[in-house]
């Protein structure tokens, strides 16, 4: 399992807080400097105790949106951040939210079936029956719980939650004040300094609920795109794969060779374009960073336990046909043009691209 | 750092007789210590970077009726390929913006009195080292330079044009002069340590500092206190020269009006110099020749409110409440609490990135986070695409009268102000009334001249065309128009042409007849773009030169072309006089002559390229008819020639007959017995009378229109016509009645309603009789009955 981003990186924010002489927006646990070395990585390592710890970049491609997110966050207004999927929005809200305040569980996992309750608060039915509508009775939600602690409150995946639910929470980013009425004269929670929303929302599914201006307004929207410097790509893919194969205990080299030629296939499906120029059809699936290091990763679990030396080119593009067919056949046709076009330009580059083309024959 | 003091102790000595101050081409900061300078020092000689043949310009670029953006324009002419391409133009601006340090050091020498020149290398000396279009004061080697590369990752800038805001136009307001000429003169000098000598004396900067040095050097015997003011770039090499006596001692010093010394190997190089008028648009574009810095309406707020309290922040204030306004009035949702978010994103940006005030970039972020609320992973919203426009600004400036403006140029304006045309960077139309008002149609010489010159001025939007002679019943012309350096541009290119737009048209003219030497068609068209661009005088010469042509060229269709272009210039009245409209009219008879001898050579034409030739022979047709100079006869006999011979492609055939119809050669029984003698054909002939009627219809549509022969013949050879024959037929008789116009189908309609069913005149027009309507109720019901029968209804 993975644990949070505050218990993972645990001793790079107490280093950091350690060292920040910055000023800090209240109730904040780091200055926006500070979080901003968090996300991006420091130059120098910092002494904590008589450990010598390096904050490692977290978050790649887009410095300026992390600075963005940090002075919107620093401000009034809540963060929507916005994005294809598989573009690291989720990653990037709980890191922003661990170096903020300290903890990144205290989130909403919107859903069609997400009610109001589920955001602000509910009632412990049992004492309710027994002493009334009191504060001990009450169940704080993540919204609650972020307000009277001073703490960002998430909220994933906003817009899959239906529109009323989305709008309950127009007055408490406005006023910053929730009020709860079966507590009667003393139900009004004030929320503290240092209370935000992080909401994400994918492009794709935006249709599903849309947002209302009101809630618009009431939030800085920021793009978070896909990477679109290919070695960058390849280092992220290289890193997360590594991750991943060690928590599985897999013991196995990254093989650079194949990492490149899958980096490149899913840069330029996804872009549109090759690395020669050549216009490509698009498929509608997803082409995410994300996707790539699955289909890695994938790949080699499926070479490690099936006694296989190295990742095979065929492996490669069976689980690339997982993340490329998803519902729609015409992607498939995509994918295979592709492969006629492309990669068969490419068959004398190396015998590797050669192999990989052959993998056409799995695509049906 | 210490390096760097020292040289900037030698370099920045107030005493001393030699000052050099670095500078960043269009930069505010740089002008505001520049100004500082100079009145301390208080120099005797100010010598600048910039091209040494242009000094004769200084005194109009310093005017105070000059209004920026301006520019120097450079072009070199290659006649003979020595840089690689013949005839090929390379072309240079070197714009000034009001806080351009050049000109605003040019405009203080001019205040106080002091020698001003440039010392750079011209041109023509610079170009062959790039061998491409380059400008002087393009930031290349400080944007590419791997110290500026490792200062952005430091100090967190996305790349070079951020961390000069960072450094200097934010910072630089701030600090003392000194201070900021040492810090500027470290990054240049960083920035060099780059490159090696070999990478500087390839590209020619080496070139040109020992050019600077060497002017330097003269001015100094000269004067008692000389500024050098060049890109902070170079003040070391050309420092480092001065040491070193590395200077050509061999290169002539400038004064205005000087002809330079080229390098021997390219000395046929042609090279022009002049002042013009520039826009914020192109002082906006990176890179190429058209140098610049971004964001110049921004940074022109900066200078004009430069030394008020809160300059950065009242910019910022300035630039989001009008990017509100206008992303509003696009359709756009913005709030003004989205400007409040904005502006105070923007502080808290500036606050997080270490900059003591906002700046360009912090603007363009707190926009896109407070008033974007949308996805823009693949488009621009509303708001940055008015953000962008507004930080570019659409100034446009104007050279002093005294300016030596090419006489083009002069004349060029000269006629926008006649006709009330703006001169801004906004596109803008006019509407012409060209047979009714004389200025109008005086305009639309202009435009025509403006866009037959090529110079990206004027476009048509509607209008007759008259030599394609299509949308001829339109009796305005519409015009879009926008000015724009390329225009400018192209007419300082074309000043040694002709000192008018008239004069130039007209050398252009001429040189395109002399290439054509036997495509009479174009050439005619150049005589009906003469005659629109109001070219009366070039009539003459034209008819001349054309008549050769018309000699030379045994095309059908460009003699047609060309004779078709003949009429259109005697039917439109084009021609002013009597000589010139006796002229054509020899000339068309000549010409009519040459077509007709050549018909007989046309009968076999496939089809593709019968509807054409039909429209040719309708021309020369319409010639003779008009124009009793024409022989007839020998037009007679080629068409019967055409109409007979089994080998004419049908279509031409039926066309021929047509004609001869229409000239009373041939009867309207002839012409039935021809079409007869298809229709009850065998095989292909008998599908050969559809493309027969289509020629006929298209030379003779009088034949169906006002005889009822015709309609009679072809009907009797249709009604003994079987079924399945007549359906084969059916499509390409429907192409042949397409040429005649609904109203005329109408007509034959009657004509054969009344062939067929001849009815009483009273029964066409009187109502349905009561016998009639039950009849027919009757026949609805039995018809309704069966469908639903059938499960149909």
């Amino acid at each position: 399992m993975k644990p949070p981003a505050e218990v993972l990186y645990e001793e790079e924010l107490n280093a950091l807080e350690a060292h920040d002489k910055a000023n800090k927006p209240a109730s904040w646990r780091l200055s926006p400097q500070a979080v901003r070395t968090f996300l991006l990585g420091g130059n120098k390592p910092l002494k904590l105790g008589d450990k010598s710890v390096t904050i490692s970049q977290k978050f790649f491609g887009d410095d300026l949106l992390v600075e963005q997110c940090i002075v919107t966050l620093a401000g009034n207004r809540g963060l929507m951040l916005i994005g294809n999927p598989g573009t690291a929005k989720t990653m990037l809200s709980e890191l922003l939210s661990a170096a903020i305040c300290g903890t990144s569980t205290n989130t909403v996992q919107g859903t069609a079936g997400t009610t109001e309750d589920g955001i602000k608060y509910s009632w412990n039915y049992a004492m309710l029956l027994d002493r009334g509508p009191v504060e001990e009775a009450l169940v704080p939600a993540p919204l609650y719980r972020g307000m009277k602690g001073g703490i960002i409150t998430r909220f994933e995946e906003i817009t899959r939650c239906p529109q009323e639910v989305q709008d309950s929470l127009i007055s408490v980013l406005s006023d910053k004040v929730l009020h709860i009425p079966e507590l009667g004269e003393n139900g009004v929670l004030f929320a503290q300094p240092g209370f935000n929303i992080i909401a994400t929302a994918n492009t794709k599914d935006r249709g599903v609920n849309d947002m209302s201006s009101a809630l618009k307004r009431r939030l800085n929207f920021q793009t978070v795109k896909p990477i679109s410097n290919l070695k960058l790509e390849m280092k992220i893919i290289e890193s997360e794969a590594s991750r991943l194969l060690e928590k599985a205990q897999i013991e196995t080299p990254i093989d650079r060779d194949v990492l490149e030629i899958l980096s490149t296939t899913f840069h330029e499906l996804r872009n549109g374009v090759s690395l020669e120029g050549s216009k490509i059809d698009q498929p509608d699936a997803t082409m995410s960073t994300a996707e790539a290091v699955s289909v890695y990763f994938q790949a080699a679990m499926n070479a490690h336990y099936y006694g296989e030396e190295s990742i095979s080119m065929d492996r490669l593009v069976q689980n690339m046909l997982g993340t490329v067919f998803k519902e729609d056949h015409e992607d498939l046709t995509k994918l295979k043009s592709y492969f006629t076009v492309v990669a068969k330009q490419r068959v004398n580059k190396s015998p590797l691209w050669s192999d990989f083309y052959q993998g056409k024959r799995w695509i049906k | 750092m210490d390096k760097v003091r020292v040289l900037g102790q030698s370099a920045f000595d107030l005493q001393g007789p030699l000052l050099f101050f670095p500078i960043r081409h269009h930069s505010p900061a740089c002008s505001h210590h520049l100004e500082k300078i100079i009145r301390e020092y208080k120099p005797e000689a100010i010598l600048i970077e910039g091209p040494r043949d242009g000094n004769r310009i200084i005194p109009h670029l310093a005017d105070k009726e000059t209004q920026t953006p301006v520019a120097i324009y450079c072009s070199v002419k290659d006649r003979r390929g020595e840089l690689g391409v013949s005839d090929k133009t390379y072309h240079c601006y070197y714009p000034f913006l009001d806080y351009s340090p050049e000109l605003h050091a040019l405009r203080l020498a001019s205040e106080m009195k002091c020698e001003a020149s440039f010392i750079d290398l011209p041109y023509s000396d610079y170009l062959p080292y790039h061998k491409a279009d380059i400008s002087y004061n393009s930031d290349y080697l400080l944007e590419r330079s791997a110290y500026i590369s490792l200062l952005c990752k430091k100090q967190g800038c996305r790349h070079f044009n951020e961390l000069w805001e960072k450094l200097f136009e934010i910072d630089g307001f701030s600090m003392e002069s000194l201070e900021f000429m040492i810090a500027l003169l470290g990054y240049c000098v960083y920035a060099r340590e780059s490159y090696t000598q070999e990478d500087l004396l390839q590209d020619g900067t080496i070139a040109r500092e020992k050019a600077m040095a060497q002017a330097i050097r003269k001015s100094q015997s000269k004067y008692n206190r000389t500024l050098v003011v060049t890109g902070g770039f170079h003040v070391k090499g050309i420092m480092d020269l001065l040491t070193e006596g590395q200077y050509e001692e061999s290169t002539k010093e400038s004064t205005p009006g000087d002809n330079l010394e080229k390098p021997e190997s390219h000395s046929s190089l042609e090279s022009q110099i002049y002042s013009m008028s520039y826009s914020f648009k192109s002082a906006n574009q990176l890179g190429g020749y058209a140098s610049g810095m971004p964001f110049p309406s921004f940074y022109q707020t900066l200078w004009e409110e430069r030394g008020q309290a809160n300059l950065h922040s009242r910019a910022l204030l300035k630039y989001i409440s009008l990017c509100g306004v206008q992303s509003r009035k696009k359709g756009s949702t913005v709030s003004l609490a989205d400007e409040i978010e904005a502006y105070q994103v923007a502080k808290r940006l500036a606050a997080l990135r270490g900059k003591r005030e906002v700046g360009g970039y912090e603007l363009i972020d707190s926009v896109i986070s407070a008033f974007v609320k949308e996805d823009t992973t693949n488009t621009l919203s509303v708001a940055e695409e008015e953000l962008s426009r507004l930080l570019v600004g659409s100034a446009v400036g104007t050279m002093t009268k005294l300016a030596d403006t090419p006489p083009l140029v002069q004349d060029f304006y000269r006629l926008m102000k006649d006709f009330g045309l703006i001169k801004d960077s906004r596109k803008r139309e006019v509407a012409l009334q060209i047979y009714t008002r004389k200025k109008h149609r005086l305009e639309s010489q202009f435009f025509y001249t403006m866009d037959f010159l090529d110079t990206h001025f004027c476009q048509k939007i509607h209008g007759p065309d008259f030599v394609t002679r299509t949308d001829m019943a339109r009796v305005r012309e519409v015009w879009s128009y926008q000015w724009n350096e390329e225009t400018e541009r192209s007419l300082i290119e074309k000043n040694m042409h002709g000192g008018t737009l008239s004069e130039v048209a007209q050398s252009f003219v001429g040189e395109s007849l002399r290439e054509n030497r036997t495509r009479a068609g174009e050439a005619a068209g150049l005589l009906i773009q003469s005659l629109l661009m109001g070219l009366q005088s070039t009539v003459a010469p034209l008819l001349d030169q054309l008549y050769a042509i018309c000699q030379r060229d045994g095309g059908f269709s460009s003699l047609v072309d060309c004779l078709s272009h003949l009429n259109r210039c005697l039917d439109l009245d084009l021609l002013q006089s009597d000589s010139s409209r006796d002229r054509i009219l020899d000339l068309i008879s000549f010409t009519y002559q040459r077509c007709v001898s050549l018909l007989g050579y046309m009968g076999s034409l496939p089809q593709e390229e019968e509807i054409p030739f039909l429209d040719r022979l309708k021309e020369i047709n319409y010639t003779q008819t008009k124009f009793p100079g024409c022989d007839g006869e020998l037009f007679v006999d080629q068409l019967r020639e055409l109409s007979q011979s089994t080998r004419t492609n049908r279509a031409i055939c039926g066309a021929a007959s047509g004609l001869l119809f229409g000239m009373k050669k041939l009867s309207s029984q002839e012409v039935i017995l021809q079409t007869g003698s298809y229709l009850s054909g065998t095989g292909d002939q008998f599908l050969e009378a559809s493309r027969f009627l289509l020629g006929l219809f298209m030379t003779a549509r009088d034949i169906l229109l006002t005889g009822d022969e015709l309609i009679a013949g072809i009907d009797l050879f249709l009604e003994e016509l079987e079924e399945d024959k007549f359906l084969t037929l059916l499509p390409q008789l429907r192409l042949a009645f397409s040429f005649f116009t609904p109203v005329e189908v109408d007509q034959i309609a009657r004509r054969v309603v009344k062939h067929v069913t001849p009815l009483p005149q009273e029964a066409k027009t009187s109502p349905l009789s009561h016998l009639d309507k039950t009849t027919l109720l009757r026949i609805d019901e039995e018809v309704t009955e069966q469908l639903q029968e059938w499960g149909v209804l």
